[in-house]
């Protein structure tokens, strides 16, 4: 098929369907689309991500997930200048080796920085502080406009989790995960105590249910801190869906089971 | 049992039931397709509302649409596809990952652009502007050249290489 006739718009729509070693051989086929996957990331990729020279064995593992949640494997940094060129955001870290003594745990709860999933925005939105962010830590990166936007405008440092294991670990033994709130209280100095039953579905189909009770001081560290409890038990690095909704809060897993099982954070209005 | 011709589609009875838009093809045939189907055309809810038909009996009696791009053939399978479609949820344009099709649905749309060349259906759902299709067949052109070089992408997409051998050489 004659792809060269098509128009432009109709190039990003296919481009957008493809992963990054797609990308980049269109890119190489000709000048029409070289011209469209330069534009392409200005659109969609506004985002300049640099790697240490240090971290350079572990750029490989890296995985950016498309806006339409697709993980793909960043080959090279050459790569990465390419698709993310336009620097607005920088300072990658990977979390537990590059930053001496935090943990994904320590790094939600004990520095309060927002380590985020699958769509960050309304988190983002919600709990942005007084200022700026100085740091936010995204695992599972998923720029799309309106995200990339808010990050330059009020993120300082962009600190990117190059995270390789979920997908091989979930699919290992996790066909689905749900997760809901049974029981809450209020306790002192503002403190609030969830127990969580947690419902992992086995591929073989048994249930597994299991009460986790988490206590937090307040609603930001306590989704993070449950987060921190799935990245301890599952591997797991996604976060939770949490509802405020008249004073009362709500958690939700949300577990896409397709080409990568997680469990996205998101803040629901 | 004898079938019952009545209820066949395109049936005198079915035509004076159903609201029909009446469209013609690039070589002149009549074609009609049911409103909830046509109107997933972007293409025919503006003829719609730039010639103030808002009503059932106004779609009755409307001329068929020239889809002077469009080929007979094509949209034989722009009409299937979107009585499959017509129930789905209005398709997200920008967000278009938020999209979901049930598997039975994803099935059926691998299926039906499957056997086919994707050529002339990418043309008529640009042309008729019918988003969920042209989505869709972005995604069957770029699964094309899954795993290809580039050579072998340039030759399944016909495209010509047009870069200066320095440039080539620059890529690698």
């Amino acid at each position: 098929m004659d792809l060269s006739t098509f128009p432009a718009e109709i190039h990003d729509k296919i481009l957008r369907y493809l992963d990054i070693k797609q990308f980049m051989r269109v890119a190489c086929t000709c000048r029409t689309f070289w011209n469209r996957c330069e534009a392409l990331p200005k659109k969609y990729w506004n985002v300049k991500v640099e790697f240490p020279r240090s971290e350079g064995p572990q750029i490989n593992q890296a995985i950016i997930t498309q806006p339409y949640a697709r993980p793909m494997t960043i080959p090279s940094e050459r790569t990465i200048d390419f698709l993310l060129r336009d620097a607005t955001v920088l300072g990658v870290q990977t979390f537990e080796s590059h930053i001496p003594g935090l943990t994904s745990h320590k790094l939600a709860i004990g520095n309060g920085l927002p380590m985020i999933g699958l769509d960050p925005l309304p988190v983002l939105k919600e709990y942005k502080p007084t200022g700026k962010y100085e740091t936010v830590g995204i695992h599972h990166f998923n720029p799309y406009p309106e995200l990339v936007e808010f990050i330059n405008e009020n993120v300082a440092n962009l600190v990117f989790h190059p995270d390789v294991r979920l997908p091989e670990c979930l699919d290992l033994k996790v066909k689905t995960m749900q997760c809901k709130l049974s029981s809450q209280r209020r306790g002192a100095e503002q403190a609030v105590e969830f127990v969580v039953e947690l419902v992992t579905q086995w591929k073989d189909g048994a249930r597994e249910i299991e009460s986790i009770s988490v206590q937090c001081p307040e609603l930001l560290g306590f989704g993070l801190a449950f987060e921190g409890l799935l990245t301890r038990q599952y591997n797991a690095t996604r976060g939770i869906i949490i509802r405020v909704d008249n004073q009362k809060i709500v958690i939700d897993l949300d577990v896409m089971v397709n080409n990568e099982t997680w469990i996205c954070l998101r803040k629901i209005p | 049992m004898a079938p019952n011709f009545e209820e066949a589609p395109g049936s005198s009875k079915r035509l004076k039931e159903e609201i029909l838009y009446r469209f013609h093809s690039k070589e002149g045939h009549e074609f009609t397709m049911e409103k909830a189907a046509a109107e997933l055309s972007g293409v025919v809810k503006q003829i719609s509302q730039d010639l103030g038909i808002d009503d059932d009996e106004s779609i009755r009696n409307m001329k068929p649409i020239p889809l002077i791009n469009v080929s007979s053939e094509a949209f034989h399978y722009v009409v299937k596809w979107c009585e499959q479609h017509k129930t789905m949820p209005p398709w997200e344009q920008d967000k278009w990952w938020l999209n979901e099709r049930d598997e039975e649905m994803k099935k059926w749309e691998n299926e039906f652009l499957g056997g086919l060349t994707s050529e002339q259906l990418f043309d008529a759902a640009n042309y008729m502007d019918i988003k969920c299709l042209l989505d869709k067949c972005a995604e069957t052109v770029a699964g094309m050249i899954k795993g290809k070089s580039v050579e072998e992408i340039r030759e399944i997409w016909e495209l010509e290489n047009d870069f200066t051998p320095e440039e080539e050489e620059a890529m690698k």
